[in-house]
């Protein structure tokens, strides 16, 4: 199999990636030093970043038959990188404290960042299911790190099982679209699909719903979201962030390019499979973060429901396409920049083995960390959509979409998910002003200034970000329409 | 760029007050009252030194002045502003309520005055935005921005000291209907625009061109019904009216000001502005239910005040009352109700946002709100018994003061349009009057329940009560100044619409 120069340029990116994490396996086996390696895998994330500039001359491209990459999985891709980055940046202070050996951590992160990056590129089945394997293979890792900490290996542990199972129903689904099309690519389903008889067909629908299955499995939409809130529970705050992020937003991308084919947008059935998930994962997401008492498990249920607004967009593809992947790409900058600062904060105070993670132990934090909590508030706002933060701009967006497509019962549903949703991010919000309890925060806070100060600087940075963008989103848009 | 002055002062007068607090408790408030009144004259400014028109002047829309900027060129959303008669009236009426409400709380508050004033500043930086915005998502965005400091207030500085949660749920339900009103209005917006760019191919939230749409008739009725409804909610009329009273009954009395008297108003602003211009085809289809629902809250806001122990439950429910007024003048149909409707708002919201005051200074020195624990209160004070009796009595609708030059004209004006609605809504002033001197009576005279020692109130609060009663009389007297001013904006819309429903009449003959 030839490489020409073209593609090596493409892959670049993920070829620093993969020097570095050769690298670091190297140094941890030389000489072990947390620092070095901290600020290594960081150095690398950002080099990974400012190569995608080299990408733009390329795209779009196929490398082998494996990947494609288009200018939208460039802006995919940094996403991930960024979520990685913070990732980076806050576990090091967390890691600190940590007992054991510290600097594979870093390894299973940058590995999971690969694996999310080479999902978003990915266009042939066998590629998604290995790209999905090497992504939350190392996740495992990641959440059981501090195994002795509560539920944290029973998290890890359910997310394997779990995960284990999505991935045999992938490869199930993988083997049925294979009988019949004897190809594995995903432009060969489509064109498969579009005219094969109908008891064929029906095979080969099974097969996509098998791969839909494992995939609504790892976004943690409506009838497979049971998983959800006990590993965000379980996870350190510092993971969380990637967690949260680059796989849905790998994950999501890899969606986009399977709806993308004509046929499988044209089938009655998936639309109305994929709009009755939607509405559920709003409502039902919205109606379970009101009852939370834990600030992590809160974030899980409220992200089920900020993925089914996301979910809106795969079922207009067909309609607007330029739209709606503009609306995801909003939409995500949106997710990333809350998941940075929400988990960024969270992480700032558990320097103990065990996050504070209890909603009532942040009541009154304005009162002594007025910056801190004026993070989160901005972060919850804008998780709540309310105008001047990012979060609107994207529920303007995704309101637009619903109008012009006159899709009124996800109206409805998104009017309702919306008001509930208000109801559970203003308990928060006011809990944060509210007159401190006793077994608040005041005390415990106790760090290291300089150590702190890279985790206190992106945090204000993204919370700012979100502001000004909310403000003026011209420059998002602009980028959008600049890659895309 | 003067009339960007008129947010952006307050804006960042309230980021400063936040930022300054550390520094000196008492800056904040300081900050807070010379912005409103740097605000205030720019505002004069613009009044006196343009070429304001005071005239005539039969084509709608007509701005005296304007600022437009690009700000999201992808929708076509610009930041618009301008300013018409009715704008300016609206402004002053913001900014003379944003000073009483700044004095009222000038010693009342004495906990995180930074936090509080910026929650102030930002809920009158988002009134006037709502006033003087003419671009369709400039306007919502100034719409849902006040909810969330006005959140903060009720929230954090109710009437309870000790338990916040009676508080916590006021402002939830209070946020929880607004948003509601929001999201209606925000679905209704994006509705009229996209098929605006349906049938013309421009993308634009611009309130001067969507005004000329020409929307097939059933998405016209499904957008303005979603306006009206959005509207009501805010303004608050019956079956929409639950939040009010809760809200009132737990906000301190310094918030209760700003509600009552400014973001009540934005709803008839916004019904006059947006409800009755942008359909002037079909607003004949919703006028019976506007009037059915506007009579009935009348009648049902009268009745309620009169059965309600909690002196400030009383005062929301006469606002629900006389909102119901308001609404049946704003779809009359008739220029001269349009007039008396403005009259009315403003001395509506100066009469109440005074009783506010009056019942806030009962609350502080006899430590309740309940009316039958009240009694011969006459004796006891100085000065607040004949306070709350002008303004009671104002409210009702006493000649002379501006509650009747309103009432009168909006009722005058029904009679020519709507004789049998206006006559029932005259049957209103009796009731109002029932269950004002039905609160005067209980609350000052008889005997006294309790031994109370007597009570001078604060130097300050004395004089914010005499400048009320000032405007109430001065708009009772010379309501020709204020008509002036709004006239040229009233004329123009009431013909807007006028020439609108005679030429839809005249392609059906």
């Amino acid at each position: 199999m030839m490489i020409n120069l073209q593609e090596l340029t493409a892959l670049l990116p993920l070829l620093i990636l993969i020097a570095g994490v050769v690298i670091v396996i190297l140094s941890i086996s030389y000489n072990r030093n947390h620092f070095l390696v901290a600020v290594f895998s960081a150095f690398i994330l950002i080099v990974t970043f400012f190569s995608l500039y080299f990408l733009f001359s390329v795209i779009p491209i196929d490398i082998t038959m494996l990947f494609h990459i288009t200018k939208y999985s460039i802006l995919y891709i940094s996403i991930i990188l960024l979520s990685s980055f913070a990732t980076c940046i806050f576990s090091y202070s967390w890691l600190l404290n940590y007992p054991f050996n510290k600097e594979e951590f870093y390894l299973m992160l940058l590995l999971s960042t690969l694996g999310s990056i080479l999902l978003t590129i990915s266009s042939h089945m066998s590629s998604i299911f290995i790209s999905i394997e090497l992504m939350s293979l190392p996740i495992f890792g990641l959440i059981a790190y501090s195994n002795y900490v509560n539920y944290a290996l029973e998290a890890s542990f359910k997310y394997l099982i779990l995960s284990a199972i999505s991935s045999a129903f992938l490869l199930l689904g993988i083997a049925w679209i294979y009988a019949i099309s004897g190809d594995l690519s995903i432009s060969s389903i489509n064109h498969v699909l579009s005219f094969v008889f109908n008891n064929e067909k029906l095979v080969l629908l099974f097969g996509i719903v098998m791969v839909l299955i494992s995939f609504l499995f790892k976004l943690s939409l409506v009838p497979f979201h049971l998983w959800t809130s006990d590993i965000y529970q379980g996870t350190p705050s510092s993971i969380l962030s990637f967690f949260s992020v680059s796989g849905k937003v790998a994950l999501f991308s890899v969606l986009l390019n399977i709806f993308t084919c004509n046929a499988i947008m044209n089938n009655k059935i998936l639309y109305l499979i994929l709009s009755l998930i939607s509405i559920f994962s709003i409502l039902f997401g919205s109606l379970m973060a009101i009852f939370q008492k834990n600030i992590k498990r809160f974030f899980g249920y409220s992200s089920i429901s900020q993925l089914g607004y996301l979910l809106i967009t795969l079922l207009v593809l067909k309609n607007s396409y330029v739209f709606s992947l503009e609306t995801v790409l909003v939409y995500l900058v949106n997710y990333l920049l809350i998941n940075i600062s929400y988990f960024g904060v969270i992480q700032l105070f558990s320097r103990s083995s065990n996050d504070i993670d209890s909603i009532n132990s942040y009541k009154g934090l304005f009162w002594f960390q007025p910056f801190l909590s004026s993070v989160m508030t901005i972060v919850l706002l804008s998780l709540a959509g309310i105008p001047i933060t990012l979060g609107f701009i994207g529920k303007f967006y995704i309101l637009s979409i619903i109008i012009t497509n006159h899709l009124w019962f996800m109206g409805f549903s998104f009017l309702f998910g919306t008001i509930l949703g208000f109801y559970g991010y203003f308990r928060l919000i006011i809990n944060l002003y509210l007159k401190p309890s006793d077994q608040s925060l005041i005390n415990k806070v106790t760090s290291n200034i300089w150590i702190d100060m890279p985790s206190k600087i992106l945090i204000l940075f993204s919370s700012v970000i979100l502001l000004i963008l909310g403000l003026f989103p011209n420059p998002l848009i602009y980028l959008i329409k600049l890659t895309g | 760029m003067l009339l960007s002055l008129l947010v952006i002062i307050p804006f960042f007068s309230s980021i400063i007050s936040f930022l300054s607090f550390k520094l000196n408790k008492y800056i904040p408030r300081y900050i807070a009252i010379v912005s409103i009144i740097f605000t205030i004259f720019i505002a004069i400014k613009i009044w006196f030194f343009g070429n304001f028109y005071i005239y005539q002047i039969d084509h709608y829309p007509n701005w005296n002045y304007q600022l437009i900027l690009p700000w999201i060129p992808r929708f076509g959303i610009e930041f618009h502003l301008a300013i018409d008669g009715f704008s300016m009236i609206m402004l002053f009426l913001t900014l003379f309520l944003g000073i009483i409400s700044i004095l009222c709380a000038w010693n009342e508050i004495k906990e995180n005055e930074g936090f509080f004033y910026f929650n102030l500043m930002l809920v009158l930086t988002g009134v006037i935005g709502i006033f003087i915005a003419f671009d369709l998502f400039l306007f919502f965005f100034f719409w849902e921005i006040i909810l969330v400091p006005m959140y903060f207030l009720i929230a954090l500085w109710g009437n309870n000291k000790k338990d916040k949660t009676s508080s916590i749920n006021a402002a939830n339900k209070f946020f929880i209907y607004s948003q509601i009103s929001g999201l209606i209005m925000l679905v209704s917006i994006l509705l009229l625009v996209f098929s605006y760019y349906n049938n013309t191919h421009i993308l634009t939230f611009n309130y001067n061109l969507l005004l000329f749409n020409s929307l097939n008739s059933n998405i016209a009725y499904v957008v303005m019904l979603g306006f009206f409804i959005s509207f009501i909610i805010k303004m608050p009329i019956v079956p929409f009216h639950g939040w009010l009273s809760d809200f009132h009954a737990e906000s301190s009395y310094c918030g209760a000001v700003d509600i009552i008297g400014v973001l009540l108003k934005t709803a008839p602003y916004a019904l006059f502005r947006y409800g009755m211009t942008l359909f002037p085809s079909t607003i004949q289809a919703l006028t019976p239910i506007a009037m059915f629902l506007g009579l009935f809250s009348v009648f049902y806001g009268a009745l309620l005040a009169f059965s309600q122990t909690n002196i400030k439950r009383l005062i929301a429910y006469s606002s629900i009352s006389h909102m119901g007024l308001i609404l049946i003048a704003i779809y009359s149909n008739s220029e001269i109700a349009f007039q008396g409707v403005v009259i009315q708002i403003i001395s509506n919201s100066v009469a109440t946002a005074a009783l506010c005051i009056l019942s806030g200074q009962i609350y502080k020195y006899f430590k309740t709100q309940n009316i039958l624990n009240m009694g011969g209160l006459w004796s006891k004070i100085y000065w607040i018994p004949a306070f709350s009796l002008f303004f009671s009595l104002a409210n009702l609708g006493l000649p002379g003061t501006g509650n009747f030059i309103g009432e009168f004209l909006i009722l005058f004006g029904i009679f020519k349009t709507y004789s049998i609605v206006s006559i029932i809504a005259t049957i209103s002033i009796v009731f109002s009057s029932i269950y004002s001197l039905y609160m005067v009576q209980r609350i000052y005279y008889g005997p006294c329940k309790k031994n109370y020692s007597i009570f001078y109130p604060n130097i300050q609060e004395f004089w914010i009560s005499i400048i009320l009663i000032i405007t109430l009389i001065f708009l009772g007297l010379m309501p020709q100044k204020i008509l002036n001013i709004s006239q040229g904006t009233i004329f123009s819309i009431y013909h807007f619409q006028k020439k609108n429903i005679n030429s839809i009449s005249k392609t059906r003959l």
